[in-house]
């Protein structure tokens, strides 16, 4: 029996001797994806830093497989955690090819030397990804879409047993947020990954999700199933704005809308 | 596979250069001219050269920032600090401590610089050529000073800074050119890693690379090289900033293409200027840093225009699209 994949005990995060929050008790595995709500500011960002290691707990023990993650080496972190992150051009443009490919970069021989095990991840990467068509291209061509789905492709690549995405639909139109969010889906159910998402729509984390941490100010608000942590008055508070929640007309799903005084 | 004899084709003009260099001069035989002084030039040419455009693409790389340039950021002028101590305490010109005192000079201002020019994560430009005008102006002001206290070396050091490649003593050659070729050769061997760094430092981090590390370590190579080519060639701009553009042009950002494409383009750049420097106003020499500056300053400048339309564009759209969503 491994150690838990992921785990907060009574964890405090922020930075700089700053708590953002503070009594987080968390534990997740394979096959789960988490998504996490919370205003701008409330610590989503820091939260996922600090399961790198890149930002200590101000309390409490983190622990990625049973050690402190910043314990781990930076190739066995990458090995082990990939981050999928906001759509943004890089600062200079590379082949969609090569972009996929130093997702091997922690599992490469000496001088950066591919093996067939390497080849083989980076072919099923773009495969699951669907991105075949513009491998040969440079990232910042294309859409902002486009570049979500190569670099959930690299994170692919890597092989991770966890992926943190931090906001992995900013700027995409809502067809493009469910291409990304159905791919990590995808990889979630087949028991290959856990996943904590920070996402801003908590729809997408209704239709996606398993768990929800919402996050206040300062504290933890409620951690469980979308239907049971989505209501309208614990969105009231994490957003400051009031909310309605009613059933989707087909599924039954809680469906929630801001819907606060227009001025 | 085109840019691959775009590759070819950059090595074939490195030999035309090379060729020209050692032919091109009052008399074409295979004499003690072209043997005692245009061999050696040539050969300085190409470690100048080489060593220059890699360091420019490493500090391109780490800082993620095409404009950074071992010049711009002032790290040519702490290697200069560095001759300028060892002029100070008497070490000659030909002694390889002066190499080590250019080398520590250059890091010193590599480090201060990059720590300075950090905002968050990234290096914006802006604050990237403030931090390197800065120190390389303190640099100078050293420089200065030492010229107005000991007149009597300041002509000779004012001619070896100047930047020229008339070095006549091959140990001293031989000893700079395996220091460059190590250099890249370093670099040639982390191609991944500064491929890495290129897509952002936290991108870097989370694809495995030991960040803190490898900055260090290019940190340190760049001083490497730029302290070992000021110490035998003086101060030489904007070598670091052309030819990296124009390999990146040429063969793409993949530091696998991109490095070759900068030792090859790097050598025949300064074998070119170098021509011109001592054939133009012939038998007059004209200071090598002055022709690449002349050369790599407008180039520059027309980098830093084309970044900022660029910008003000994307500004313009962003600001269309915000008001298209507000109609």
């Amino acid at each position: 029996m491994s150690a838990p994949l992921l785990e907060f005990r009574g964890a405090s995060i922020g930075r700089a001797g700053r708590p953002l929050f503070a009594g987080l008790d968390l534990r997740l595995e394979a096959g789960e994806l988490l998504a996490v709500l919370g205003r701008n500011g409330s610590g989503k960002s820091s939260l996922l830093k600090t399961a790198l290691g890149d930002l200590p707990p101000l309390g409490g023990t983190v622990a990625l497989r049973g050690a402190p993650p910043a314990s781990v080496a930076p190739r066995a972190r990458a090995r082990l955690v990939a981050v999928l992150p906001e759509s943004e051009p890089l600062p200079y443009d590379f082949p969609v090819r090569a972009v996929i490919e130093l997702g091997r970069y922690a599992r490469l021989g000496l001088f950066g030397r591919e093996s067939d095990a390497d080849r083989r991840a980076v072919a099923r990467a773009v495969e699951v990804a669907g991105v075949e068509a513009f491998l040969e291209r440079g990232i910042n061509e294309l859409s902002a879409g486009e570049r979500q789905r190569v670099l959930l492709a690299r994170v692919l690549a890597q092989e991770p047993e966890l992926v943190l995405l931090d906001e992995p639909t900013a700027h995409l139109d809502p067809g493009r947020q469910f291409d990304v969010m159905r791919l990590l889906r995808r990889r979630v159910d087949e028991n290959a990954v856990g996943a904590l998402a920070v996402l801003h729509d908590p729809n997408l984390a209704t239709r996606f999700a398993d768990r929800v941490l919402l996050l206040g100010r300062g504290r933890v608000l409620a951690l469980g199933a979308p239907a049971v942590v989505l209501t309208e008055a614990l969105l009231a508070e994490t957003y400051g704005t009031p909310f309605r929640v009613f059933a989707h007309p087909i599924t039954g799903a809680p469906v929630a809308l801001a819907d606060g005084p227009a001025p | 596979m085109a840019r691959r004899s775009r590759l070819a084709a950059l090595l074939a003009a490195f030999a035309a250069a090379a060729a020209a260099a050692l032919l091109l001069g009052p008399s074409f035989t295979v004499d003690r001219e072209m043997l005692g002084l245009r061999l050696p030039r040539v050969v300085l040419a190409c470690i100048v050269g080489a060593g220059l455009s890699t360091t420019g693409a490493v500090l391109q790389a780490l800082s993620g920032n095409p404009l950074a340039d071992p010049f711009v950021i002032g790290a040519s002028s702490g290697a200069a600090v560095g001759v300028i101590v060892a002029r100070w305490v008497g070490i000659p010109f030909t002694s390889p401590l002066l190499l080590v005192l250019a080398v520590g000079g250059a890091y010193a201002a590599i480090a201060l610089v990059l720590r300075i020019a950090r905002v968050g994560a990234r290096t914006p430009v802006q604050t990237l050529l403030l931090a390197g005008v800065t120190v390389s102006t303190l640099g100078t002001a050293v420089v200065l000073l030492y010229y107005s206290v000991r007149v009597e070396d300041a002509t000779r050091t004012m001619l070896f800074l100047m930047g020229n490649l008339e070095e006549g003593d091959w140990r001293f050659i031989g000893l700079a050119g395996v220091a460059v070729a190590a250099g890249v050769v370093a670099a040639l061997l982390t191609t991944r890693a500064l491929d890495a760094f290129a897509m952002g430092e936290e991108t870097a981090g989370h694809l495995g690379v030991d960040v803190e590390r490898f900055k260090l370590a290019f940190c340190l190579l760049a001083a490497a090289l730029v302290g070992v080519v000021v110490a035998v060639a003086g101060l030489i701009g904007f070598v670091g900033l052309v030819v990296p553009h124009i390999a990146r042009r040429l063969v793409g950002n993949d530091h696998r293409r991109m490095l070759p494409a900068c030792v090859l383009g790097g050598a025949t750049f300064l074998l070119l200027a170098d021509l011109i420097a001592r054939t133009a106003l012939a038998p007059r020499m004209l200071s090598l840093g002055a022709i690449t500056a002349l050369c790599g300053g407008p180039f520059f400048l027309f980098l830093l225009r084309r970044r900022a339309r660029e910008r003000d564009a994307l500004a313009r759209a962003l600001e269309q699209a915000a008001g298209e969503s507000k109609t």
